[in-house]
């Protein structure tokens, strides 16, 4: 009898601490209070003095790069890429206006796109819209998160080049139009075929099959390819246009993802290498510099700590031995 | 109030609040970061946005249904650590405290990212660390192996996170390391289930590998960004390698379970939800109570600190009366089903 009794009370215990947890969680869901702290790799734009809008200004030589790995394009088809495994990525702020400087190794340097086998090399960047609630889909964002894409490609860069360069044997004869109407791509409203956009494409995204341009078209962009390597700087003012688009400010933390596309493996639209959401933090703070901060104490605190507790478990573990051994 | 002296003795009642976690954050795992992230790939599911509201919203409610029992188990976990008198699981115990108050100030902001991030590979260094006085050496090599991965892993995030650029370094070469010690973990967990195991389990194992390599092999793209997002592995050796881990792996899972060793399994199943690297405090706090729990398991495991020991008299009535009298070390929970 007294055992059914404890058992009944221990069940009802049970049950008492579970709705608890229940309600709890519930609570916080609804509240939209996350306890929890992410952790992932971030990306801090310091402020900087002066303007960082060239990828070989001398702003970018103290700011703290991350290293951040690309995959192949996941899809429920073999989307391909991954051929770029890693891209570097540095940010700074100055005037209210964040910069990003992204760098990546590619043998070639593919900035024409007029033949229909070559493809351009390419860069883009992706950020939370303001008005979403969650972080969003990495892929194209969701419904209920939209997602922000900063895209710049080499060829938009480069401009169209003339036919002859491409096909030296080539003969064109006349093509007197040049009212909008005639190039079809243009007077379509494609903004790659519109030269007056520039470099860089601002585009939202709620789902696949949604991407397009925003209305305001304000990021700008330059890339450089020197000694096998990419160096791109995006930049635009910290407001954000619409609720579709991201918003930054001072002392704020949002979402950063990459993406690459290396135009000589024909990489183009699906087909790149990407990265998952790293945090990007726009600090108020200056850039410590060397010894400035405590991560030197941290480190030795932590490595200090490892290594007492280390030294103490073996040391048990020796002494549990030979105690075992003797009893 | 009696002082429990045996470790395995101190962590029975830990075995609803771990259960109920592992529960939790598996739903965690299977419906908010892997459907929802897989579900938006298929073509037209707009026109499907109610239903997969309504479960993205269920799988939200398990990731803070597992952030609450998380935060109940992780104090309870230490506070039966340091109850257990053994020193060894007292500096466990003490672990798991400064890992609970490092991510606490972490989330209110009194300490920085660095700090945390330290805190956290500190954590799980730490307990593996006391593991050989803690735990049996299989016990203790699977952990170690683990927390190896996690480390490695995770100082690839630390070195980039330090505003100290003397203290940075590129660390992108620690990544293959990390992925190795990772499949070196699940590949030798196998090592835990010390008898023969029975066809039944060698069924589910295979089953669990055969439909991890068909996943691999089938869709690599998704598979491995699904894997860098969820445990942080890149997936960049053959297919055949994670299918073989992913078979190992359930086999002692299985197997621990049908030995009654529940605590030892919920621990892997915890680390595997946690996975290798820094993600989030709360992906962490999955590992440091997995370790916590493994250990404490296998704790009960270690020769001299079985549960308590029951004396067992056998009486035979024979020509001429005489009594056996033996002691019986029994099963750390029950004996296998």
């Amino acid at each position: 009898m007294n055992a059914l009794r404890t058992f009944i009370q221990t069940r009802r215990r049970m049950l008492a601490a579970g709705a608890v947890f229940l309600v709890v969680a519930g609570f916080l869901q609804f509240a939209g209070a996350n306890p929890a702290q992410s952790q992932t790799i971030t990306l801090t734009a310091y402020p900087s003095d002066a303007d960082p809008a060239a990828p070989d200004s001398k702003a970018w030589k103290d700011a703290l790069p991350i290293a951040v790995p690309l995959t192949a394009q996941a899809g429920t088809y073999a989307a391909g890429g991954g051929s770029i495994p890693t891209i570097s990525a540095r940010a700074l702020h100055h005037k209210d206006q964040l910069y990003v400087r992204l760098e990546w190794t590619d043998a070639t340097d593919d900035e024409s796109t007029a033949r229909v086998q070559d493809f351009s090399d390419a860069v883009a960047i992706e950020f939370p819209a303001r008005a979403a609630t969650s972080v969003p889909s990495i892929c194209m964002g969701q419904a209920d998160a939209g997602v922000n894409i900063w895209q710049w490609r080499a060829d938009s860069q480069a401009g169209i080049p003339e036919v002859t360069t491409i096909h030296p044997n080539a003969l064109v004869e006349s093509y007197p139009s040049t009212e909008d109407l005639f190039f079809t791509a243009r007077a379509a409203g494609n903004p790659v075929a519109n030269p007056a956009i520039g470099a860089v494409q601002n585009l939202i995204s709620r789902t696949f099959g949604t991407l397009s341009p925003a209305a305001t078209q304000q990021v700008l962009g330059k890339g450089v390819y020197k000694d096998g390597k990419w160096s791109v700087v995006f930049s635009r003012p910290f407001a954000g246009p619409d609720v579709d688009q991201a918003s930054f400010s001072s002392g704020t933390k949002t979402d950063i993802a990459f993406a690459v596309w290396n135009g000589s493996e024909g990489d183009r639209n699906g087909r790149k290498s990407v990265s998952a959401f790293v945090t990007l933090s726009i600090s108020a703070q200056k850039l410590p510099g060397t010894g400035g901060g405590n991560d030197a104490m941290v480190l030795t605190i932590a490595l200090l700590s490892l290594l007492g507790i280390t030294a103490l478990g073996v040391g048990l573990a020796v002494y549990g031995y030979r105690e075992g051994r003797t009893s | 109030m009696e002082q429990p002296r045996t470790p395995g003795r101190a962590f029975a009642g830990m075995e609803p609040l771990a259960a109920g976690l592992v529960c939790a954050a598996g739903v965690e795992l299977l419906v908010l970061r892997t459907f929802t992230r897989t579900a938006v790939h298929i073509p037209g599911i707009e026109a499907l946005a109610g239903p997969y509201n309504v479960v993205a919203d269920f799988g939200r409610f398990a990731y803070y249904l597992s952030v609450v029992l998380l935060i109940a188990a992780l104090p309870a976990l230490a506070w039966r650590l340091w109850r257990s008198g053994d020193l060894a699981a007292r500096v466990a115990g003490v672990v798991v405290v400064a890992f609970i108050a490092a991510a606490g100030g972490a989330r209110w902001g009194i300490v920085s990212g660095y700090w945390i991030d330290a805190a956290s590979i500190g954590a799980v260094l730490l307990l593996a660390a006391v593991g050989p006085s803690f735990a049996p050496w299989r016990q203790a090599a699977v952990a170690g192996a683990f927390a190896a991965a996690f480390a490695l892993s995770g100082t690839h995030s630390l070195a980039q996170t330090a505003t100290d650029p003397s203290l940075r370094f590129d660390s992108g070469g620690l990544l293959t390391p990390a992925e190795v010690a990772a499949l070196l973990f699940a590949l030798g967990t196998p090592l835990l289930v010390m008898r023969q195991p029975v066809r039944k389990e060698w069924l589910i194992a295979g089953a669990a590998a055969v439909l991890a390599y068909a996943v691999f092999a089938g869709n690599p793209w998704t598979t491995r960004i699904l894997l860098l997002w969820n445990a942080g592995l890149s997936g960049s050796f053959p297919s055949v390698v994670y299918g073989a881990a992913a078979g190992a792996f359930t086999l002692t899972v299985v197997a621990l379970f049908r030995d009654g060793r529940r605590l030892e399994a919920f621990g892997l199943l915890l680390l595997l939800g946690g996975g290798i690297g820094l993600h989030s405090t709360y992906q962490t706090g999955l590992v440091v109570a997995g370790a916590g729990l493994f250990l404490a398991g296998a704790s009960a495991m270690r020769p001299g600190r079985a549960p308590a020991r029951s004396a067992v008299i056998v009486t035979e009535p024979r020509g001429r009366a005489q009594a056996r009298v033996a002691v019986a070390t029994p099963r750390p929970s029950s004996s296998p089903r």
